[in-house]
């Protein structure tokens, strides 16, 4: 026996007071039953909110646009929503599991207050929820550039999600009170969502039904979020009124209920709309680009931009400066044009968007290819995904000063080889100052075309770089010694190889001029030199581009 | 003395199983046994009158008040203490998380108030010590009193304990006594299979055997029962004895006829309950 075992009782004396005190009210219990449930809510509701937080921190890239930020917040406390459903649930049915509820139902204070405080428990949780939302946003902003401003109705489904999770947790219990029902319907609730976040739901309304929505084509696919916070909103409370139901019909309950229906009826109707101004504006963009930008010059460059990413374009407007910075001014393109226009990189989540989006006929049909207009053509998206998208921008740039192809012939898809070309290197030199993850970019490209040729039993020699992948193809392709001598140059003082490339500039972009005799120009070590015997470009797709003839 | 539950002729069944056949009675201030054996109806009549249940048949009236109608039957639970048999705790919960669970649900929603009752009734059990540790960690005797403070919670009129020494040790029993016996003006009614807790502590008994009252009186009066019938022996059986069994002292002690040579004895309430339920039992099979 403990010492508590043999603990002194009293006795209790008093006697019982014969005036009870005036009985509060059922919402005075509720609050109070709230109070202590959502204590035992946020135990189990730190590690997926911490989880969670930890997820928004792995984000990045050099810009995030807050718009699709705002859009995919919600990703990062859907373990947080599944949890709570799981804890609501058991929350609710602990009295039956632990065989307390004969007690519980000799108290004067009625189910249905008990109900009623689990549901204001899940305040709790959903207010974790909107500090980690907070935390991620200022986390971003913090760590990154960002472009855009965050949408707030979409940075609440998050927060709204744990509620309406929680809501049908205690409906859940109330209705099925057996252990598994919250994990079953954690599951079905995943394979809705799995189901529905797929390219292939991407042109239906039907998408905004489910509770949370992919949002990597926010700028494509129309979404009502505002009308989506609304319906969410309407689900959390038809939740709530059925688990108070299940304890009685009462008028409020009935009138809350045909409020919350309506509602989320009305707003379902809303969000799955898809409005004809939209269709016609995303088809522009396609299919007459010019028609729908804004324009504008700065030193002495031409900026074209969709609406809505004018600022994606000052990031662009920042890497063409670096690169002009160390270029000499001889070289500089007279007339240079810089035009967004919607990439491969743009669509990546888009696959075979023609099929599930008749509404959009003015979208390239299996490949996306840059125009051979001379201009350069950036994407929606710069420098938020890899360093590789800004090496080629830059590459892109590069290329043009030397005469270089920009992009693959339009009609065939070819590539010239710039093996053991000068201006090659120089090309990839100058695309390495676009930004300062340029440089990462090339080193990764090289590394990547490295292990390319040795997973395929090739000659490390014959393997040849693409100037970048994904986004933008450039209109040729480097030797892998062309791409280390260009590393090479990258690491040593940039105005010094500025000024000599500049002193020899006539030498270098011409394209007779060897890589060996730029490294001797240079001062730096010569690489192994020499083209290739059996050149092989890794990790281009073929339908998009192939392997042509030497760049003249 | 006043009359603070009435129950009348009331009858539960549990789908084939009579639980209660027709029972009636009333107890009022101080404190009232329930004694039985196993299956005798006693919890059934106990939850029925913490209006956990409603009988099939019958009338109940507790402090004026009939529980059948929903103000009426709240109003009741504002002013009744109920330890059932098996509480049921929650594990993961400390013990004034608990108590203090339930007085919410008790309606003490002054949250200083409730924090006091809550210390003042741990404290009453013994437990205050260990309010903040989790129930999980605590004794079968620690948890058996923790019902007991949360049923003493609101200073209720009606304190209803089903079996509240079960898995007591001795010394625990005496200060659940102890606790207890302090209850003045307060209706408290026990159901137990300790006899000498009725003994100790209650003003009334009532015996329940097969779902209807067999005996309603004082233990003294139940003690008489077995008046002139409970006999001391060396033998080892009689015939004629209700019960037998062998004393501390080696020897025997019979309730009901005499063996040969036997000494009579004063008996006590244990003899007449004893007696009680084989009477009943012998007329229930010779019926």
């Amino acid at each position: 026996m403990s010492a508590t075992d043999t603990a002194p009782v009293q006795q209790d004396p008093s006697p019982p007071s014969r005036v009870p005190p005036p009985a509060p009210s059922e919402w005075r219990v509720a609050r109070a039953v709230g109070r202590v449930e959502a204590r035992h809510l946020l135990t189990v509701a730190l590690v997926p909110a911490a989880l969670g937080a930890l997820m928004s921190l792995g984000y990045g890239g050099d810009v995030v646009d807050l718009r699709s930020a705002s859009f995919n917040a919600a990703f990062n406390l859907l373990l947080l929503a599944a949890v709570t459903l799981v804890a609501s649930h058991r929350a609710v049915t602990r009295a039956r599991r632990d065989g307390s509820e004969e007690l519980l139902a000799t108290t004067p204070a009625p189910a249905r207050a008990r109900t009623a405080g689990h549901l204001l428990a899940v305040l709790a949780p959903t207010t974790v929820g909107a500090a980690v939302t907070g935390f991620s946003l200022a986390a971003l902003v913090r760590q990154t550039a960002t472009v855009g401003d965050p949408v707030l109705s979409e940075l609440a489904v998050g927060p709204v999600l744990v509620a309406g999770a929680g809501c049908l947790g205690v409906l859940l219990a109330r209705l099925w009170p057996q252990p598994f029902t919250p994990y079953l319907a954690c599951f079905l609730i995943a394979v809705a969502e799995l189901g529905v976040n797929t390219p292939v739901f991407a042109g239906s309304g039907l998408r905004w039904l489910v509770f949370w929505v992919e949002g990597t084509l926010w700028w494509l696919v129309p979404r009502h979020s505002a009308a989506h916070l609304v319906y969410l909103l309407g689900l959390v409370a038809m939740a709530a009124v059925g688990a108070l139901v299940r304890h009685g019909v009462t008028r409020r309950l009935v009138g809350a209920g045909a409020v919350a229906v309506v509602v989320t009826v009305v707003a379902a109707g809303v969000q799955m709309r898809q409005p004809q101004e939209h269709w016609r504006a995303a088809n522009a963009m396609f299919a007459a680009p010019e028609s729908v930008q804004s324009c504008w010059s700065r030193q002495g460059v031409r900026y074209c931009a969709f609406p809505r990413f004018e600022e994606v374009m000052d990031h662009v407007s920042q890497a063409v400066t670096a690169v002009r910075a160390v270029m000499p001014e001889e070289a500089w393109p007279s007339r240079l044009a810089v035009t967004q226009r919607v990439t491969a990189l743009d669509l990546q989540y888009a696959g075979d968007a023609p099929r599930w989006l008749p509404r959009l006929p003015d979208m390239p049909q299996g490949r996306v290819r840059q125009p051979d207009d001379g201009e350069l053509h950036p994407g929606l998206d710069f420098k938020s995904w890899s360093a590789v998208q800004e090496v080629g921008f830059g590459v892109q740039l590069g290329a043009k000063a030397v005469g270089l192809p920009v992009v693959p012939d339009p009609r065939t898809g070819e590539v010239c080889l710039a093996a053991n070309q000068a201006r090659a290197v120089v090309a990839l030199w100058l695309g390495g100052h676009a930004t300062d993850d340029a440089g990462a970019g090339l080193v990764w490209l090289v590394e990547r075309a490295s292990e390319a040729a040795a997973a395929r039993g090739r000659p490390l020699h014959d393997a040849v770089v693409p100037i970048a992948e994904v986004d933008v193809y450039g209109g040729f392709v480097v030797s892998l010694d062309d791409a280390r001598l260009a590393l090479e140059l990258l690491r040593r003082d940039s105005t010094d190889v500025a000024a000599r490339l500049a002193e020899h500039w006539d030498v270098v972009s011409r394209p007779t001029t060897t890589s060996a005799e730029l490294a001797q120009l240079a001062a730096v070590p010569v690489p192994i030199g020499g083209a290739a015997r059996a050149p092989f470009v890794a990790h281009m797709d073929p339908d998009l581009v192939r392997l042509g003839a030497p760049c003249r | 003395m006043s009359t603070t539950i009435r129950f009348t002729d009331i009858t539960k069944r549990f789908a084939t199983t009579r639980a209660l056949g027709g029972v009636t009675g009333t107890t009022g201030p101080g404190m009232t046994g329930l004694l039985g054996p196993n299956g005798a109806g006693k919890t059934t009549l106990l939850r029925i009158l913490a209006t956990v249940l409603a009988p099939d048949h019958g009338g109940v009236e507790i402090l004026g008040l009939d529980p059948g109608d929903r103000q009426e039957r709240t109003e009741i639970r504002r002013r009744l203490g109920y330890l059932p048999q098996e509480p049921g705790f929650h594990p993961r919960f400390t013990a004034f998380e608990f108590v203090d669970y339930v007085a919410i649900l008790k309606e003490l929603d002054d949250r200083r108030a409730r924090h006091a009752e809550v210390h003042r009734v741990l404290e009453v059990v013994g437990l205050g010590d260990v309010a903040g540790k989790r129930i999980k960690t605590l004794s079968g005797g620690m948890r058996r009193r923790l019902g007991l403070a949360q049923a003493l919670l609101a200073r209720p009129e009606v304190l209803l304990l089903d079996e509240p020494t079960a898995g007591l040790d001795p010394e625990q029993r005496l200060r659940f006594r102890q606790l207890v016996s302090g209850e003045h003006g307060r209706t408290v009614v026990l159901s137990t299979h300790q006899t000498e807790d009725v003994a100790t502590l209650c003003g009334r008994v009532l015996v329940l055997a097969d779902g209807r009252v067999r005996f309603d009186g004082t233990p003294a009066q139940l003690a008489s029962v077995a008046s002139g019938r409970v006999w001391i022996a060396d033998a080892e059986a009689s015939r004629g004895a209700a019960v037998s069994w062998r004393t501390g002292d080696g020897r025997v002690r019979h309730v009901g006829n005499p063996p040969d040579a036997a000494e009579i004895a004063t008996p006590t309430l244990e003899d007449g309950y004893l007696l009680l339920l084989h009477e009943s039992r012998t007329r229930q099979q010779a019926a």
